[in-house]
């Protein structure tokens, strides 16, 4: 197990360097990036200077070398247009794209799950019948279509009723989450610590073990963004309601086509299944027909569907992008998306290469999670 | 006489399909007597499967038995509720497939498979049943049940498997086995093997066992009884000696002279011409009039106008067909 695990990773490397070659190079082909940052109006003097600031002058094969050098390092360049380091974007903004993908894929779950379940028991039933009509539909909605159509309704139409709901952005204005690690004492933030303006000594006495400069401070930063998940774990519940408010509409969005595909999958998987000998042996043996369906027949019938939901978590990352831009989440797509039109190479690079690596993670978790899901698959 | 265990009379299991209703299993009757090993004869599609699995209640759809009652110990098992059907099944009534590995479930141990039994009839759980099925697992003959017990079904043979389900099946040394094509699916050496190991356990623990096989050989080997089937429905019925010395119906002759006997040399063997009639579209009647030797033979029309009852004509002896029936005004 450990050592296929460590083959993995090790196969993983050389997939990740190509992934990094292939948009370094295409990026480079978006075209000039000067015009589309400094604005049309940019003359050829202020280009000039801007060029040779950012090392574009260099031969494209000399910048190759400079940024993987800087990548081995750690460091993946400064966004050209918000001129701040591209890592601590990611550590702001990986974790709002993280959260709307587990919240749709949960959803997924747990609401196509039971759906197809039921679908396959009453085999033919309108239950049945209605999910898999709305299964269609489901699969083939535009995500973007979606997305609108739901802000309509529950920000314009239902607006002042309680159903109604955010159509934008991540948090309500005003409101500010405070970090778990803060809450817990964990560290202090200089703005509280009230010391005069250079007082080392000061701010060194009144600073906990965990500092801005400390090594793992990224780290904590990165989980504290996750904002559902901090506001839950710190038990700050007006946040979390806010946060979870403006989750609802993106994440439903989002997870309709994953969720009419497990939906559809569970139905056929457990039609199969409930045909197989082996579900007739344990009915032979005296089991009562709930412990037939969910000891015997659902055990085997999800094996299918977690290979689905494997998958679907790929379409989850591109569907991201989409739903970010609908609902104006900052998040790695909508981040994405402006990088590519502003040609903001650092980013572009960044992110792509960090998308791939949360879909190689998936897929690795993926397979490990088989071996313990059905035995006949033994990873070595 | 004592009464029979079980006793299944004018039964009738249909299927509702789309081209129309298959009539399965149309007016069986047979009974088993308590501890002897009958035998249920007869070509693919004959309905063999299908009654056992009626008396199992375990019809699949669309599927239905229309009729009859299937008396155990003296209780209808078609009036019992789900509850108490259930109970029964596994307990009092087992069965094993033809097909073992694909009866046993992939992702479950098989160990965890036959204390399954008893936990659900017994509510004996965790280690004790555990320790259970590894002395079922021993009784079966499987060396170093202790790991075996741990075993996938993947990682079985089929004769391993059909071990298991034996073990399985037997746990609570029910009062019948119904084995539909229990060797079927194993090779010559295991089929041998496993039959004798049920008829080892048979005697041991005195249960009765249905042995479905389309294999006279088996018959002749395992059988107290034979009932033969043709069509959905018995046409012959009686001990095994009398069926391989004096077979009366002219389709169980057929069969009979069908099978090749060693150290004889026949210049071929004796097929039934034609194929088994389409059970939505029955022929009128006798079923089996249209391949019938002796009809034609004798020149009988009543076979193909009137359906035959099953009569006894001896004791132990009961055959369905006009050649023998006084009620024949040809005859
Ligand atoms: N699920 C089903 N749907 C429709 N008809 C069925 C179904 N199962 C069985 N039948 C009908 O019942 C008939 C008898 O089937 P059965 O399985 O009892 O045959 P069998 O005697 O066991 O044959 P074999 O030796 O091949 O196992 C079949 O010929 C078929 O017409
Ligand atoms: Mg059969």
């Amino acid at each position: 197990m450990t050592q296929y695990l460590f083959r993995r990773i090790l196969l993983s490397i050389p997939v990740l360097f190509g992934i990094l070659t292939v948009t370094f190079f295409m990026t480079r082909m978006l075209g000039d990036p000067c015009k589309a940052i400094l604005g049309e109006k940019a003359t050829q003097e202020v280009c000039d200077r801007f060029i040779k600031d950012q090392g574009l002058d260099q031969p494209i094969y000399t910048q190759f070398v400079i940024y993987v050098k800087q990548i081995v390092s750690g460091n993946f360049g400064e966004s050209i247009r918000l001129s701040r380091p591209v890592t601590t974007l990611l550590l702001e903004r990986l974790p709002t794209t993280i959260e709307l993908a587990m919240s749709a894929l949960i959803l997924a779950v747990i609401i196509g799950v039971p759906l197809g379940i039921a679908a396959a028991l009453w085999h033919n039933s309108p239950v049945d019948i209605l999910t898999t009509v709305g299964a269609n539909i489901g699969v083939s909605m535009p995500v973007f279509w979606l997305g609108l159509l739901l802000a309509f309704t529950f920000a314009i139409a239902l607006k002042d009723t309680p159903f109604q709901l955010p159509p934008a952005a991540r948090i309500s204005p005003g409101l500010q989450p405070v970090p778990f690690y803060e809450k817990w004492g964990w560290y202090v933030n200089p703005k509280d610590m009230d010391c005069p303006r250079n007082d080392t000594a000061c701010v060194d006495e009144k600073s906990s073990w965990l500092r801005e400069d400390s090594a793992l401070f990224p780290l904590f930063q990165f989980i504290g963004y996750h904002y559902i998940f901090n506001s839950f774990i710190t038990g700050d519940w007006k946040i979390f309601v806010d946060v979870v408010k403006h989750m609802i509409l993106p994440a439903f969005t989002l997870a309709t086509i994953p969720l009419s595909v497990v939906a559809r999958m569970t139905r056929s998987s457990l039609l199969e299944v409930l045909g197989k000998d082996y579900v007739r042996t344990a009915r032979a043996k005296g089991a009562r027909e709930l412990r037939v369906v969910s000891r015997h027949a659902l055990r085997n019938a999800l094996l299918p569907v977690a290979t689905i939901i494997g998958l679907q978590l790929g379409a989850l990352l591109s569907g991201a992008v989409l739903t970010e831009t609908t609902f104006n989440l900052a998040g790695v797509g909508l981040t994405l998306t402006d990088a590519i039109k502003n040609r903001d190479f650092p980013i572009i690079q960044a992110f792509t290469v960090v998308i791939a690596l949360g879909y190689m993670v998936v897929n690795l978790l993926v397979d490990v999670s088989y071996g313990f899901l059905d035995p006949r698959i033994r990873l070595d | 006489m004592p009464a029979p265990l079980l006793e299944v009379q004018n039964l009738q299991t249909y299927f509702y399909t789309r081209d129309g209703v298959a009539k399965a299993v149309d007016g069986v009757s047979f009974h088993v007597n308590k501890g002897e090993v009958l035998g249920i004869v007869g070509e693919s599609g004959c309905g063999k499967s299908i009654t056992s699995l009626s008396i199992m209640r375990l019809i699949p759809k669309p599927g239905k038995i229309e009729n009859g009652k299937i008396l155990f110990n003296g209780v209808n098992l078609l009036d019992l509720n789900k509850a108490e059907i259930t109970k029964m099944r596994g307990q009092k009534i087992s069965m094993i497939f033809q097909q073992p590995t694909g009866s046993l479930n992939p992702v479950y141990m098989a160990g965890a498979q036959i204390s399954e039994v008893f936990e659900l009839h017994k509510n004996i759980k965790g280690k004790l049943g555990h320790e259970k099925a590894v002395e079922m697992l021993r009784k079966v003959g499987i060396p170093d049940p202790e790991r075996r017990a741990k075993a996938y079904p993947h990682e079985m043979s089929g004769g391993m498997a059909q071990r298991v389900m034996i073990a399985m099946a037997l746990s609570l040394q029910p009062e019948l086995l119904i084995a539909d094509e229990p060797t079927t699916a194993l090779d010559v050496t295991i089929q041998a093997q496993i039959l004798d190991l049920m008829r080892g356990l048979q005697r041991e623990l005195g249960s009765a066992i249905i042995l479905i096989t389309h294999d006279l050989g088996v018959v002749a080997e395992m059988c107290d009884r034979v009932a033969v089937m043709y069509a959905g429905q018995v046409v012959e019925e009686t001990d095994v000696r009398t069926l391989f010395r004096n077979p009366k119906h002219p389709y169980t002759q057929g069969l009979i002279g069908s099978i090749p006997i060693l150290g004889q040399v026949k210049d071929e063997l004796e097929v039934i011409p034609g194929v088994v009639p389409n059970l939505i579209n029955l022929p009128q009647g006798c079923r089996f009039a249209p391949r019938c030797k002796a009809r034609t033979e004798q020149n009988l029309t009543i076979c193909s106008e009137q359906a035959p009852q099953l009569i006894q004509i001896e004791t132990n002896h009961k055959v369905r067909c006009w050649l023998y029936d006084s009620a024949n005004p040809t005859a």
